[in-house]
């Protein structure tokens, strides 16, 4: 599959059929399919940067775009002036793409899809600058599933950013597979967004444990009719995954293992954190895998589709680091977290993602997140922000029985020196949940 | 209002009675620190609630690296860099 119109033409069984429908308008097969028609001759082979906030027009642009341009890159709404220039600078891009009105003009031609349009996608970059990495058509829909045969068309929600590889993801799959993708406002709250996706009888959604978390919260997911309940983007527990399966009991729980360096990686769809430790040895998905040093790294097997850029750790044998750190425990690959979250508190080494896991078993606790500040005894000490699961009558009270917990159950090294009582987790653009790092030095 | 030495020492009795069922040691000018029973960790979590409580941290504002050895230096050094009011 080498272009989205190919993408679409292929697996879509009607062109008449609504595929995308978002809050004012919806556009069907052949809606899409004219766009890349009208796209005036100076783009043609040009290198164009993208950065849309609405997903409506996020999508009609890519669509316009691929198999015209020679790369497209994909900026985050939210991203700075100075590092929308940084990358597209890296990127040779010329153009920056706002708003449909800038991919108008009177000179059009005739398109030739050339196919082989490079996507150039950014990182979260939620440390330090945003990296880039370009990927090919091919590497971006090769876990698209093409429609069943005899199963209806999956009604995909999208609540991730589309210009992230989660929500890209997401509509490339929506359109490869046969079905329809429903837009939200990614401004309106998740309770707005869910009543949103009841309404338009979504069947397929995708989002973070973090979203997830704070769906399962909102009294309304509980009309929500799914058959398929994808998590990506952090860590799945297997305490959000037996909640995600005693909710929807009817769909499969997969959780993905993708990243915006590796493209996407892996599915696992036992509903147990991790995934089994037989993949090490057995070629998944094209993918080969090992763990050194306690990272993860994996190798992904066509050279040609293996995506490319200056911050990506490569090895010898063409291992990519995914600087996730794992732990083999039976014959179960875990999870730990994040190289950078690892935190030295007083010589001990805390991976934030694991204490946040086990912390969620309080019944106190709906979710948390832990930091670290910088302390002049020890360097640094945790600080932790909690979602009470309960109104809290006192605080004083509440944050003494966290602490004994953590003080019976955890390192004493990972008491929170701090704890703050917030109303809900913020959540970033990727759908990740926003450490607040206060540095107090 | 209550003077600072006083401030200190309930945050410390507070921060105490959260890991012990005895009494808070009384503290006095040449009470050695580490001789308190509260060990570096207590003493790290120690000064971020004193941070929270005071509104300032006076190892972050001391451009040298100050190791209070007695509870009469800790409240010394706290006092030093408490901000004007």
């Amino acid at each position: 599959m080498s272009n989205l119109g190919a993408l679409l033409t292929s697996n879509q069984s009607d062109l008449d059929n609504a595929i995308v429908i978002g809050t004012a308008e919806r556009l069907n097969g052949r809606d899409l399919l004219s766009l890349g028609c009208k796209l005036p001759k100076r783009f043609q082979g040009s290198n164009v940067a993208l950065k849309i906030s609405d997903p409506l027009t996020f999508i009609k642009a890519l669509f316009a775009l691929d198999g015209q341009v020679h790369s497209v890159t994909i900026l985050s709404p939210d991203l700075s002036a100075e590092a929308t220039a940084v990358v597209m600078n890296k990127a040779d891009a010329d153009v920056l793409i706002a708003s449909l009105d800038e991919l108008q003009g009177d000179e059009q031609f005739e398109p030739v899809r050339s196919s082989d349009t490079k996507w150039r996608l950014t990182t979260s970059g939620t440390t330090g600058e945003p990296k880039s990495v370009v990927h090919t058509f091919g590497n971006l829909v090769r876990s698209v599933k093409p429609p069943r045969a005899g199963t209806h068309s999956p009604i995909w929600g999208l609540l991730y950013d589309p210009s992230r590889l989660a929500g890209l993801q997401v509509v490339l799959q929506a359109i490869g597979g046969g079905g329809s993708l429903i837009l939200s406002e990614a401004h309106d709250d998740i309770a707005r967004r869910v009543e949103l996706l009841v309404r338009q009888g979504c069947t397929h959604l995708s989002a973070t444990p973090s979203m997830w978390r704070k769906i399962l919260m909102t009294p309304l997911s509980d009309e929500l009719n799914l058959q398929q309940v994808t998590l990506g983007g952090e860590i799945a527990d297997d305490r959000i995954l037996s909640a995600l399966c005693k909710r929807y009991p009817s769909a499969r729980v997969t959780h993905i293992y993708a990243s915006t360096e590796l493209g996407v990686g892996f599915a696992v769809q036992d509903g147990k954190a991790g995934f089994p430790a037989s993949y090490l040895t057995s070629m998944l998905n094209g993918l080969a895998m090992k763990i050194m040093e306690g990272i993860l790294w994996i190798k992904p097997s066509n050279h040609v589709n293996r995506p490319s850029a200056a911050h990506i750790r490569v090895d010898d044998e063409g291992y990519i680091c995914t600087e996730d750190r794992v732990q083999i425990e039976d014959d179960r690959i875990l999870f730990l977290g994040r190289e950078a979250t690892l935190v030295n508190v007083g010589g001990v080494k805390l991976q934030l993602e694991v204490l946040e896991s086990k912390l969620r078993n309080h019944p106190m606790v709906s979710d948390c997140a832990f930091s670290s500040i910088a302390n002049p005894i020890l360097g640094s000490v945790l600080k932790l922000e909690v979602v009470p699961a309960h109104p809290v009558e006192d605080e004083k009270t509440y944050k003494r029985e966290i602490k004994s917990w953590c003080r019976e159950n955890l390192q004493i090294e990972a008491v929170p020196a701090k704890i703050e009582l917030i109303k809900e987790m913020a959540l970033a653009v990727s759908g990740k949940m926003q450490r607040v790092s206060k540095c107090v030095r | 209002m209550i003077n600072l030495r006083d401030r200190i020492k309930l945050v410390f009795n507070e921060l105490w009675a959260e890991d012990h069922d005895v009494d808070p040691p009384e503290l006095q000018d040449d009470t050695v620190l580490l001789e308190t029973g509260m060990d570096s960790m207590g003493f790290a979590v120690f000064v971020t609630m004193l941070d929270d409580e005071l509104g300032y941290d006076p190892f972050a504002a001391d451009s040298e690296a100050v190791y209070p050895r007695t509870f009469g230096e800790f409240v010394a050094f706290y006092g030093k860099h408490a901000p004007d009011e």
